[in-house]
C-alpha cells in the first residue's frame, strides 16, 4: 500500500470520525429537512399535475370540443362551424342578420327523402340499414335579388355531431324558385376521418344559409324549416 | 424493501464515518464536510424514488456529494489549520474529487474521467495535481497506477 493512499485514508478517517458526530448530533434536523421538502415537493407535484389537467383540458376543449363541450349552441353564423364531434345544442329557426330579410327569401319548403338501393323513394320512414339507402332534403324555395342559399345536413348522434355533408347551394338570377336537395351524409366518415360506426339512433338536420351575392353579407341562418328527422339506422349485413 | 426511515436510520448508524470522511477529502474543511453530508443525505431521501437498501443509500450519498462539490458550489472553503485539510481546501473542486474517488473509493482513471466529464488525460492531471500537493504532508504513491476497481472498502 502506498504512503500516500494509507496516509490520506488514515487522516479522513480520524477527520470523519469527528466530523460524523457533529453530522449525527444533526440528524433530526436533517430528518426534518426532508419531510419538509418532500412535502413541498409532493404539494408541487400536486399542483403541477393538476395544472396539466386543467392545461390539458382547456387545450382539448378549445382544439375539438366533444360530448357536451361548449359549441353549436345557437344557430351557426358560418355553416363552416359546424364541426364533427361538436355538441349539436340548436333549435330549431331561423336568425336574420339583416333587415327585412324576406326582401331576399321566402321560407323554404320540403321534407326529407329515403331514397332505396333500387331508386325507390318515400317520404315515411323512420330507419334503415346502412348502405342501402340515403337520405336527403328535398325542397325549394324563393330567392329574390341574388340571394344564394347554401345548405348542410348534419348528423346527429347522442348529441354530439358525427357528419356533415359539404355545403351545397343553389342560386337564380334577380328572382325565382331553387331546388334545394341536399343529401345527408355517409356515417362512419366525417372530415375524412373515422368518425362514427354508421348505426344506431341518429337525427339529421337540414341547416340553410342566405347570402347576398354582391358582398357575401349573411342574410339568414334557418335550421330544420320541416323539422329534423330522426332515424334508426341498422348496422350492414356482413 | 426496506422503508425511508429506516435506511436513513442504518446510514447514520453505520455508514456516517465513511461519508464523513470521504466529505472531508472532498471538501479539506470539517464545517463543510458536515454540511456536504447533510445536503447530499437530504437530496437523495427527498426524491421519489429513495434507495431501497444500505448500501444503494450509501452509494447515492456518495454520487451526490461528488456532484455537489463538481457543480462549484463547494468550491471555497474557510482555510484550516491542519495543513492536509488546507492542502485539500487549495485544490480545485476537480482535483479534490479525483483524488477521493481514487484513494477513497478506489475507482480507477477512467471512472473517474467519466465522473468528472473530463478525458482521461484531463483526470490523470487532476489526480496529478492533488498527488502533488499532498504529497510533501503524506508522502508519495508508490502503487501503480490501477486500471480496475479493487474490490476493496475502507
Amino acid at each position: 500500500m502506498s504512503g500516500l493512499r494509507s496516509n490520506l485514508e488514515a487522516w479522513a478517517r480520524e477527520r470523519g470520525a469527528e466530523v460524523s458526530k457533529q453530522i449525527a448530533a444533526n440528524e433530526l434536523a436533517v430528518r426534518q429537512r426532508i419531510q419538509a421538502r418532500r412535502r413541498t415537493r409532493t404539494a408541487a407535484l400536486v399542483t403541477a399535475a393538476l395544472a396539466a389537467v386543467v392545461g390539458v383540458v382547456f387545450i382539448a376543449s378549445a382544439l375539438q370540443p366533444l360530448g357536451n363541450a361548449p359549441a353549436a349552441d345557437k344557430l351557426p353564423r358560418h355553416l363552416s362551424e359546424l364541426v364533427c364531434g361538436h355538441a349539436w345544442l340548436v333549435e330549431r329557426g331561423s336568425t336574420s342578420f339583416v333587415e327585412q330579410p324576406d326582401y331576399y327569401f321566402d321560407a323554404p319548403q320540403g321534407t326529407w327523402v329515403l331514397t332505396g338501393a333500387d331508386g325507390e323513394t318515400q317520404t315515411d320512414f323512420s330507419g334503415y340499414t346502412s348502405g342501402e339507402a340515403t337520405v336527403s332534403w328535398r325542397g325549394e324555395m324563393h330567392l329574390r335579388h341574388h340571394a344564394i342559399a347554401r345548405a348542410r345536413v348534419v348528423a346527429v348522434k347522442a348529441g354530439a355531431i358525427v357528419g356533415v355533408t359539404e355545403e351545397q347551394y343553389a342560386r337564380i338570377g334577380e328572382n325565382g324558385a331553387v331546388t334545394l336537395a341536399v343529401t345527408a351524409p355517409v356515417l362512419g366518415r366525417c372530415g375524412g376521418a373515422a368518425s362514427d360506426t354508421g348505426s344506431g339512433d341518429v337525427a339529421f338536420h337540414l341547416v340553410i344559409q342566405l347570402t347576398r351575392v354582391d358582398d357575401a353579407a349573411i342574410i339568414a341562418t334557418i335550421v330544420d324549416p320541416s323539422g329534423a328527422k330522426a332515424v334508426q339506422i341498422q348496422p350492414a349485413l356482413p | 424493501m426496506r422503508s425511508r426511515p429506516t435506511i436513513l436510520a442504518a446510514l447514520y448508524g453505520q455508514s456516517m464515518p465513511r461519508l464523513a470522511a470521504f466529505a472531508c477529502i472532498l471538501t479539506g474543511n470539517d464545517a463543510r464536510a458536515v454540511e456536504l453530508v447533510q445536503s447530499a443525505t437530504v437530496k437523495v431521501f427527498t426524491r421519489s424514488r429513495h434507495p431501497a437498501t444500505l448500501e444503494q443509500a450509501e452509494a447515492k450519498v456518495l454520487a451526490m456529494m461528488r456532484t455537489l462539490v463538481i457543480d462549484s458550489r463547494w468550491r471555497s472553503s474557510a482555510p484550516s489549520a491542519d495543513p492536509v485539510a488546507a492542502a485539500l481546501a487549495a485544490l480545485t473542486p476537480h482535483e479534490r474529487v479525483a483524488l477521493a474517488m481514487y484513494y477513497w473509493e478506489q475507482a480507477t482513471v477512467v471512472e473517474i474521467s467519466q465522473a468528472l466529464n473530463l478525458s482521461e488525460h484531463g483526470a490523470r492531471r487532476c489526480l496529478d495535481k492533488g498527488r502533488e500537493a499532498l504529497a510533501p504532508l503524506l508522502g508519495e504513491d508508490d502503487e501503480p497506477e490501477r486500471t480496475q476497481t479493487l474490490d476493496v472498502r475502507p
